[in-house]
């Protein structure tokens, strides 16, 4: 037998539940452009129905839980392309660096230094009497000295730069591992005391997102809603508590260690990645290039030039031309910076031969590089042209990765996201259900007043 | 799929972004005119950009080799032909004093001689430029000495003989000098001269012998003028050349290098008309939600 006081009942529950749908569709609203948010949806279920006479009678609506609409799948999916992109990205933005410190096509790169060089020992052996043209040839091979320091220097110093970065993003994903630890156990202990812990979750979520762009991750999921994450098979952050990682730059290498392990991590993708690749790997393989690059040049013209005489009385012979042997430490022989009619141009002492002037001058055209198949200016180009097609290489997988990206967070907004125009909706929806109870409790009110004026 | 305020407002600053960048890169293209500004541009036409421009450099360099080289052509071509007109004087005098001359006048003619005597050797000692032209690759010490009482010359100890070649084009070296051995057989022209003139001196008339070989030097100088000639004929070649390789390796370079600008211009004002849709319409679509419906 149902009773007034059952009507009123059900009526204040829908009222109760409705309230709390209109209080997580405002909450939804106010957070419709917090980044991470997930939309959170009330699940309504039917209270449990009373017998009667007549049947099952229901008692109203509860709400059974609120939580937020998410999709796993693609959070993985996610983490699992945000590294690709990060890597590409950093290292588009490392290699533009070296780019810039070998600054070519230009009039002032060490190609044109090394065309003005051979130039200018042409010049000299047009003219081998002129002090002018000496002057020149020493300028020149300064300049060409300078141009290789330069490039080196810039590099090494683009390389030292990479430690710092490397430090300051290990530190960022230790804190970052810290807080998503931290987090994961708020996340167990609501889910057990049977709280809800979606806005732990998103919380959660958006660090997973920032550490999934700097390291690749691998996150798997707990049946008490914390996760696991791991970096290159070390878990680094868990309910049980954070890894700290630090990075060690020793005999030119930088490794990643897990606290108190002896074994590095292998750490190959994402931003972390790609420093640490570059560094490793990808610039010393450009200095060594232009360190052969020079070595080859610095030997050839100095086995021609201690094989020629200079013009001085009387003329000297068996000086190099440049000392040093690698891109680090070229320069011009001091004593022929300071006496240029020192400059072997002559075969036999003689003023006017230019012999040796001559075959230094056909060093530009001699292949001694790559087993006597290039030459000195061929394998620079080709080192140049390297770098242009690696950044290319780069260019092109951050710019598909972000794509790749975009999609996938178009998608997970696409379930998760908050719509304003669902939620005016759903608004409208809730407000008239309101109402609709409301109206449920002022009829029963009216039955009372009837039933008691029965009794007057 | 289910679209979200903050989708539309993504995708919009996405597209806008990319749209935006490559009207960047078109407009520092047209700007600077340049298709390729650094490696990454394109880094194929950089290898040949670098390559074209060594070859313009040297291109250069060779011009100016050449005009050195001519230069030097052209005052060895002046000297030997000064240096013939000289010896058909020579000539002139011998075959007077041979032809019944006055004994008394062997005097003025041994004068005449030691006149041409003096000139020669000055002729032998040409310089161009601060260099002895015919003095080998001795270029900076004077290749004949007169005595004071030119009585002997003597040839420089160090030697004047050594041919100077100059690099003139790729893989081309031009012989620039005519050292003085082959010019004037070393000495052999002046000791002659020497010879008629002490011979006059003592009245005796020049021999046959004597004629015959002035006869011998002014057809071996007039050859080496000619050869000095062809050096000229083969620089003026050589420098037309080069002019011509350096238009064509210019032209090359432009097509690597430079922008096309009727192009550029033309993606350019399709990217700004792209912009220009995406502003608007994201202007209209952004901020329309329900809640303008809802009164």
């Amino acid at each position: 037998m149902a009773g007034l006081n059952d009507v009123l009942n059900s009526a204040r529950s829908a009222l109760i539940a409705q309230q709390f749908a209109l209080a997580t569709t405002s909450n939804n609203v106010a957070n419709a452009s917090t980044p991470g948010y997930s939309r959170q949806r009330v699940d309504f279920q039917p209270a449990p129905s009373t017998p009667t006479n007549a049947g099952l009678l229901g008692t109203g609506v509860v709400a059974s839980q609120i939580g937020r609409v998410r999709e796993r799948f693609l959070d993985q999916q996610v983490w699992g392309s945000s590294d690709t992109s990060g890597k590409a990205s950093t290292e588009q933005t490392i290699l533009s660096q070296v780019e810039a410190a070998v600054n070519e096509p230009s009039d002032a790169g060490l190609s044109e230094t090394l065309n003005g060089l051979f130039n200018a020992l042409q010049g000299l052996s047009s003219q081998p009497e002129e002090q002018a043209a000496r002057d020149n040839v020493v300028e020149q091979g300064q300049l060409v000295a300078q141009s290789f320091r330069n490039i080196s220097a810039n590099i090494t110093q683009l390389r030292g730069d990479l430690v710092n970065d490397v430090q300051s993003k290990i530190s960022n994903i230790n804190e970052l591992t810290g807080e998503i630890s931290d987090l994961d156990v708020q996340i167990a202990n609501a889910s057990s005391q049977g709280m809800d812990p979606s806005s732990l979750e998103d919380r959660r979520d958006s660090k997973i997102d920032s550490l999934a762009s700097l390291v690749k991750v691998n996150v798997v999921d707990n049946a008490d809603g914390s996760s696991t994450v791991s970096i290159g098979g070390t878990i680094v952050a868990s309910k049980t508590g954070a890894v700290t990682l630090t990075a060690s730059a020793t005999g030119g290498q930088i490794q990643v260690f897990a606290d108190h392990s002896t074994q590095p991590t292998s750490v190959t993708s994402g931003e972390l990645g790609a420093d640490i690749e570059c560094y490793n790997t990808t610039l010393p393989g450009y200095l060594t290039k232009l360190d052969a690059t020079a070595n080859a040049l610095i030997s050839r013209m100095n086995a021609l030039h201690a094989s020629g005489f200079g013009i001085d009385n009387p003329p000297t012979t068996g000086l190099a031309f440049f000392t040093g042997s690698s891109a680090t430490d070229i320069a011009v022989n001091p004593v022929l910076v300071a006496d240029s009619n020192k400059v072997a141009a002559s075969a036999d002492g003689s003023t006017g031969d230019n012999a040796v002037a001559l075959q230094m001058a056909n060093v530009q055209n001699e292949a001694n590089m790559n087993g006597g198949t290039t030459t000195i200016s061929q394998y620079y180009n080709t080192l140049v042209s390297s770098i242009g097609t690696a950044i290319n290489a780069a260019q092109n997988t951050s710019t598909n990765q972000q794509l790749v990206l975009t999609q996938l967070q178009n998608q997970r907004t696409s379930v998760s996201g908050v719509s304003i125009d669902e939620e005016m909706t759903n608004l409208i929806q809730f407000q008239q259900a309101y109402d609709a109870a409301s109206k449920v409790v002022s009829v029963v009110d009216q039955l009372f007043q009837s039933v008691i004026q029965m009794v007057q | 799929m289910r679209i979200t305020q903050t989708t539309i407002a993504s995708t919009f600053l996405n597209n806008i972004n990319d749209t935006r960048e490559r009207i960047n890169d078109e407009q520092t293209e047209l700007a600077s005119g340049k298709r390729v500004m650094k490696v990454s541009d394109d880094p194929v036409a950089t290898n040949t950009i670098l390559r074209l421009k060594a070859f313009l450099g040297n291109n250069a360099q060779y011009q100016k080799n050449n005009a050195q080289a001519q230069t030097q052509a052209e005052a060895t071509e002046s000297a030997l032909s000064s240096f013939s007109d000289l010896m058909v004087s020579l000539k002139g005098v011998l075959s007077q004093a041979t032809n019944g001359a006055n004994t008394a006048d062997y005097k003025t003619y041994s004068d005449q001689v030691d006149e041409l005597l003096s000139q020669a050797v000055e002729l032998g000692n040409t310089q161009s430029n601060g260099v002895y032209i015919f003095g080998g690759t001795n270029t900076k010490q004077q290749p004949f000495t007169l005595a004071a009482d030119h009585s002997t010359v003597t040839a420089n100890p160090n030697g004047i003989t050594g041919t100077i070649q100059y690099p003139v084009n790729e893989g081309v070296t031009q012989t620039v000098n005519i050292d003085g051995q082959q010019a004037f057989q070393g000495t052999a022209i002046f000791e002659l001269m020497i010879n008629v003139k002490n011979e006059l001196e003592a009245g005796q008339a020049p021999t046959t012998a004597e004629s015959q070989s002035v006869d011998g030097f002014l057809s071996s100088v007039t050859a080496a003028t000619g050869k000095a000639g062809a050096m000229i004929q083969d620089l003026d070649n050589n420098n037309t050349q080069l002019a011509a390789q350096q238009t064509q390796l210019q032209q090359l370079l432009s097509v690597q290098q430079d922008s096309d600008v009727a192009e550029t211009t033309i993606k350019m004002n399709q990217d700004q008309l792209e912009l220009q849709a995406a502003l608007s319409s994201g202007a209209s679509v952004l901020p329309k939600t329900l809640l303008d419906f809802l009164r």
